[in-house]
């Protein structure tokens, strides 16, 4: 007879199987054309600390305001068998495949760069309307520069990476968690990375096809709202 | 941080162009169906015209203001980002239904200016009154359902792609309108309809409106369980209190109330009552649009 537990354990194998599928689905549609440059980013929750050396590199490179993020890392509970830990959680703009964000935007200020797949903010003709915000399934990646007085968020620290040199938060990760590459280069660190790992991307079934793989969370922590606006224990 | 949120501006911004959709539909109906021959009805439907229009010109100020860029223009003196709004019609993206909008309702603000010229026998435009009626009642009918498309393409948002969201709100643009003509109406003293035929036009539209509200309370509170969240329309929330109190009680059943009292007992409202549905009727109007928005903002 199957018994509760049983069935627990027959639901959480199916549903790792189901987020192993979809993430792995949602890689190698990305990488069907090969011949083009795909930038994505892996983060391994194995080796994040929680430092927010992330965090404040970000602010610095991109000359934010303190308390303007666009990555960040929150803390949720999360639970190994009987026991509950902290996990650190970067969060950022997931670059999405298909952004909800991009088709929105009344003025075209948000799209999808064709060269590397880089999801950008033209802060010159952004009206900031706020559409994209609230498109966002991915609540709380963005936010209103209060220098620009537009909407804001990670580009990948565009001006980095169009010279080769790495984003500032990847660079300054101190537990080595980010990983970031072209996953269409099968020599990259990112392309190995990813075939040697389970990956998982926040909220499969918003059907977005994030380009920000997580490689340590469950499927029910995957499946969680998470956001940036939340109260942290200590900011940059 | 600076979270972005929709707020009381743009719930104006829903509101009022709703508001001024339903009054000029109301207005062309009056000019189509011939009731203009009467010169209290021709007034009642030129003054209708032109509240509809002003309530849709006060409406996009009211979406303009709310832009960040805007707001920063005004307080740094900065002239680019104070006409940034310009953006919008730099481009069209059939992809984008706030820039199809933005298209639709200025044209709308600009049929509907010609069509108040129309009235005036000395202008040239009075001999395409009726035409201008016709176009007037279609950009009426876009630019109603055209605000709760605005919400309804944020497809991950259950509460705003609700698609009885549509309805409601052309639902609501007409009683809004309605309200505006009452009050339009009772300020230029018209005479009533007879047979209390205003009364029963505005009951009926009223109850059809409670009913899909009842429908909509029902599909979110459903769906709100689906999802694991909590109800975004409780009564202990901003959202449901306005809802409730501000959309069913003072905006639906106090109007009903009133309307089905003097169809009842055969008599017209008096002015001071037209005046008190009518402020009723377009309170609840304006908080239903408020609610929607901060229900539908539910992390």
């Amino acid at each position: 007879m199957l018994d509760r537990r049983k069935a627990l354990k027959l639901l959480s194998a199916g549903a790792a199987a189901f987020t192993f599928v979809s993430a792995q689905g949602s890689l190698s549609s990305i990488r069907k054309e090969k011949n083009k440059k795909h930038l994505a980013m892996a983060i391994d929750l194995r080796r994040c600390n929680g430092c927010k050396a992330c965090v404040t590199s970000c602010g610095v490179e991109n000359g934010n305001e303190p308390d303007e993020h666009r990555t960040q890392v929150v803390q949720v509970v999360a639970e190994s068998g009987d026991k509950q830990h902290a996990l650190n959680l970067p969060l950022l703009c997931n670059h999405c495949e298909e952004p909800a964000c991009t088709p929105l935007c009344p003025t075209g200020a948000t799209f999808k760069r064709e060269e590397d797949g880089i999801v950008v903010v033209d802060s010159t003709v952004c009206v900031g309307c706020n559409y994209c915000a609230m498109a966002c399934p991915y609540t709380g990646v963005r936010f209103t520069n209060s220098k620009t007085s537009t909407i804001d968020k990670c580009n990948f620290c565009i001006h980095r990476t169009t010279r080769n040199l790495l984003p500032a938060c990847v660079e300054s990760c101190t537990g080595a968690a980010r990983i970031f590459g072209d996953v269409n280069n099968p020599d990259s660190q990112i392309s190995k990375f990813l075939d040697e790992n389970e990956v998982m991307v926040l909220q499969s079934d918003k059907n977005t096809r994030p380009n920000v793989f997580y490689v340590g969370l469950s499927q029910e922590e995957a499946d969680q709202p998470y956001t940036l606006h939340i109260e942290n224990t200590w900011q940059r | 941080m600076n979270e972005a949120h929709w707020g009381l501006l743009v719930a104006a911004y829903l509101f009022l162009a709703g508001a001024g959709a339903g009054t000029v539909f109301i207005s062309g109906y009056y000019v189509l169906s011939d009731r203009i021959k009467q010169d209290s009805q021709r007034q009642l439907a030129c003054y209708s015209a032109i509240a509809g229009s002003i309530l849709l010109m006060i409406g996009t100020t009211m979406i303009i203001l709310d832009l960040t860029t805007f707001r920063a223009g005004i307080v740094e003196f900065d002239l680019d980002k104070f006409f940034r709004f310009i953006n919008f019609f730099k481009t069209f993206r059939t992809s984008s239904i706030m820039s199809m909008g933005s298209w639709l309702v200025s044209l709308a603000i600009g049929a509907s200016t010609v069509y108040v010229l129309a009235f005036f026998k000395q202008l040239p435009f009075h001999k395409y009154l009726r035409p201008l009626a016709a176009i007037n009642m279609l950009f009426a009918i876009g630019v109603s359902s055209y605000t709760a498309f605005l919400l309804g393409d944020i497809t991950h948002n259950f509460v705003w792609s609700s698609s009885i969201l549509v309805t409601i709100f052309m639902i609501s643009a007409l009683s809004a309108g309605l309200a505006v003509v009452l009050l339009v109406k009772t300020i230029i003293r018209a005479p009533s309809e007879p047979n209390q035929a205003f009364e029963k036009v505005d009951a009926l539209t009223l109850t059809l409106e409670l009913i899909l509200l009842l429908i909509f309370t029902y599909s979110i509170y459903s769906l709100s369980g689906f999802n694991g969240i909590d109800f975004p329309l409780a009564i202990s929330s901003k959202a449901g209190l306005l809802w409730f109190f501000g959309v069913i009680g003072l905006g639906l059943l106090i109007p009903l109330a009133l309307n089905l009292k003097a169809v009842l007992t055969r008599t017209a409202l008096s002015h001071s009552k037209e005046y008190l549905l009518s402020i009723a009727v377009l309170t609840g109007g304006f908080c239903l649009r408020y609610a929607v928005l901060l229900a539908g903002q539910y992390h």
